[in-house]
C-alpha cells in the first residue's frame, strides 16, 4: 500500500512493494537498534551508530488482544492486537498486529506491512504493523 | 549515615473518585495530616518537595502556599509512576546530605482527569494502554513458565481483600473477593480482566522526614521509622530492549535497583518483613517476587500456591491493597507506600497489621524507564 509515513524517520516507503523500518547499527560492536539512534546504548560501548534498513520478517515474541480499550470508564479506541516481533538481527519491535486474534501465537513468523491511519487530502497516512507471514511459514 | 534520616509523620487523603474535592485540596489535607502525625507546624519544615504528573505549571508552590508563606524552598518532582517515590528520595537526599533538618513530601493527582496515555492506537510513539504492554509481559510468562490466569487472579483478589481493611483505599469491597469473581470481570487485554488492574482515580499522600533525633523531640515514646536505603536507577541495555512506544521496561532494572538498596542497608531479602510493589497489573507482583530476590527466577508461582504473600503469610505483599485496590493516582502512589510501611513498622496498621514487622521495602517503576526502591526499618 502506498502512502505517506506517519513518522518519516521511522518508516521508509520508497519501495512501493516493501515498507522498511529505519534502524541503527553500532559502528563498533555491531548491535542493531530500532528506531535509529546516534549512540550505541550499551554502557561499555556508546559508539556512533549508522542508519540501516531492518529486516522485514521476524518471530512473534509476545502479543495481546485488547477487546476493551478503556481509560477508567471511557472507551478510548477500537479493539486492537499488539505484539513484539524479534528480527533476525536481534532487534525487538513493538507494534500493532493485524490478523485474527484466534490465530495469533507466540513463535509464529510475522512480516512487516503498513496500516492506514488517516486520509490527508488525496494521501493516505500509514504506520507500520506486522501480519502473520503465511509465505514465510510455508517455506 | 543513612540511619540518621527518619520518617517523622505520614498522612493521606483517601484515593478514589472525588468530583467535589480539588486535587490541591486533597494535597493540603494529606500534608496537614502528615504534619499533625509528626506533631509539627509548617514553620518547622525546611524544604518542600511536591510530586504530581497532571497538575499545572507552578502547581508545587501553589500547594505549599496553602500551608503558609514561610519562604521555604519548594520543588516540583515528576518521574511518571515513580513520582511520589522520587519526591521522597529527593527529600531524603536533602536531609542526609546535611542541607536540611526536615522536609515535607506531598504527592497528589487525579488520574481520571488526565488524558489517556494513549489517545489513539494509530500513532507510532503513543499507542498502547498500560493494560496492553503489561498483558504482553503476562502472555510471555504464561508461555515460558505455565503461569495460569487463576494465579494472576489470586494476586488481584488478595489485594482487593487487603483494600477492604484500609480506610484510605480506593477499592474497599463489601464482600470477600474470590478468584472466580476476578476471572469473570470483563476482559481488558488478554489474559487480564478488569479486576486484575489498578483503578483510575485520584488522591494524595504526604510524609514529613527529617533528622532522626527530631523524632525524640516531637513524638517522644513512639517507635522511630528510619530510612535504611534509597535507590533510584534508570534502564541498562538488555537484549530485546524496546525503545519506541510505552514499555514495561527491562526486568533487570528492578533487580539491579533492589540490589543497590540491599547493599546500602547491609541486609538481604531474607530480612524484609513487608513489601509494597507497583502492581498496576497482577503480573507485576508475581514478577517482583523474583526480581526483588525473594524466590529464584521462575518460582514466583510457589509463593501464590503457598499463599505466602497474604497479610498473615510469611511475606506479606501490598498489605494496603497495592495499586490494584488502594489505587494509583500517579503522583501520590509512592508516598502511600511509605505511609503504609510506616504504620506497619510502628504497629499502627489496625486490622491489617503484620505482627512484629521490622523492615519494609517499597518499590515503584515509572514508565518502564526508572525504578525506585526504599527500605524502611524500626
Amino acid at each position: 500500500m502506498a502512502g505517506i509515513p506517519i513518522e518519516s524517520w521511522i518508516i521508509d516507503l520508497a519501495d512501493l512493494q516493501q515498507p522498511r523500518l529505519i534502524g541503527g547499527r553500532c559502528t563498533a560492536c555491531g548491535e542493531y537498534y530500532f528506531p535509529m539512534r546516534h549512540h550505541c546504548a550499551k554502557a561499555e560501548c556508546l559508539a556512533p551508530c549508522e542508519e540501516v534498513r531492518l529486516s522485514t520478517r521476524g518471530v512473534l515474541y509476545t502479543w495481546t488482544y485488547v477487546p476493551n480499550p478503556r481509560w477508567g470508564k471511557a472507551q478510548v479506541d477500537k479493539p486492537y492486537l499488539v505484539g513484539q516481533v524479534d528480527l533476525p538481527e536481534g532487534t525487538r519491535i513493538q507494534g500493532i498486529l493485524e490478523g485474527d486474534p484466534q490465530k495469533i501465537e507466540i513463535g509464529m513468523q510475522m512480516r512487516l506491512a503498513t496500516t492506514p491511519i488517516e486520509q490527508k487530502g488525496e494521501d493516505t497516512v500509514v504506520s507500520y504493523c506486522f501480519v502473520p507471514d503465511e509465505e514465510g511459514a510455508a517455506s | 549515615m543513612s540511619d540518621e534520616v527518619a520518617v517523622l509523620g505520614v498522612g493521606m487523603h483517601r484515593f478514589g473518585i472525588f468530583p467535589n474535592v480539588r486535587a490541591e485540596e486533597m494535597a493540603r489535607i494529606a500534608a496537614e495530616e502528615a504534619l499533625k502525625d509528626a506533631n509539627m507546624s509548617f514553620r518547622d519544615i525546611d524544604a518542600v518537595y511536591v510530586g504530581f504528573i497532571g497538575g499545572s505549571m507552578m502547581g508545587a508552590p501553589k500547594v505549599a502556599k496553602e500551608l503558609g508563606l514561610t519562604g521555604v524552598p519548594v520543588q516540583h518532582i515528576e518521574n511518571a509512576s515513580a513520582t511520589g517515590s522520587t519526591t521522597f528520595r529527593e527529600a531524603y537526599l536533602g536531609i542526609s546530605g546535611g542541607h536540611y533538618k526536615t522536609a515535607l513530601c506531598i504527592g497528589f493527582d487525579k488520574m481520571e482527569e488526565m488524558p489517556p496515555v494513549i489517545g489513539s492506537v494509530h500513532s507510532v510513539e503513543s499507542t498502547l494502554l498500560p493494560a496492553a504492554f503489561f498483558a504482553m509481559w503476562a502472555k510471555r510468562r504464561m508461555y515460558d513458565y505455565g503461569t495460569t490466569p487463576q494465579q494472576l487472579a489470586w494476586i488481584a483478589a488478595k489485594n482487593w481483600n487487603n483494600g477492604a481493611l484500609n480506610p484510605y483505599a480506593h477499592r474497599q469491597p463489601d464482600h470477600t473477593i474470590s478468584i472466580d469473581e476476578v476471572l469473570h470481570s470483563y476482559m481488558v487485554a488478554e489474559p487480564f480482566t478488569a479486576m486484575m488492574g489498578a483503578p483510575v482515580g485520584g488522591g494524595a499522600a504526604a510524609a514529613v522526614i527529617g533528622r532522626k533525633e527530631l523524632a525524640g523531640k516531637y513524638t517522644p515514646g513512639r517507635k522511630v521509622v528510619t530510612v535504611a536505603a534509597s535507590a533510584l536507577q534508570s534502564e541498562t541495555y538488555q537484549p530485546g530492549h524496546v525503545f519506541l512506544g510505552p514499555v514495561i521496561g527491562p526486568s533487570q532494572m528492578t533487580a539491579d535497583t533492589a540490589k543497590e538498596a540491599y547493599e546500602q542497608a547491609g541486609i538481604g531479602p531474607e530480612d524484609v518483613d513487608i513489601v509494597e510493589v507497583h502492581d498496576a497489573w497482577a503480573i507485576e507482583e508475581l514478577e517482583y517476587y523474583e526480581l526483588l530476590g525473594f524466590v529464584p527466577r521462575g518460582e514466583g508461582e510457589r509463593l501464590i500456591d503457598e499463599e505466602a504473600t497474604t497479610i498473615h503469610g510469611r511475606l506479606p505483599f501490598n498489605t494496603d491493597g497495592g495499586l490494584i485496590a488502594r489505587g494509583h493516582p500517579g503522583g501520590p502512589t509512592g508516598l502511600a507506600q511509605i505511609h503504609e510501611i510506616t504504620l506497619q513498622l510502628r504497629g499502627e496498621a489496625g486490622p491489617r497489621q503484620v505482627e512484629g514487622a521490622k523492615v519494609g521495602l517499597a518499590h515503584m517503576v515509572g514508565a518502564g524507564s526508572v525504578c525506585c526502591v526504599h527500605l524502611l526499618k524500626v
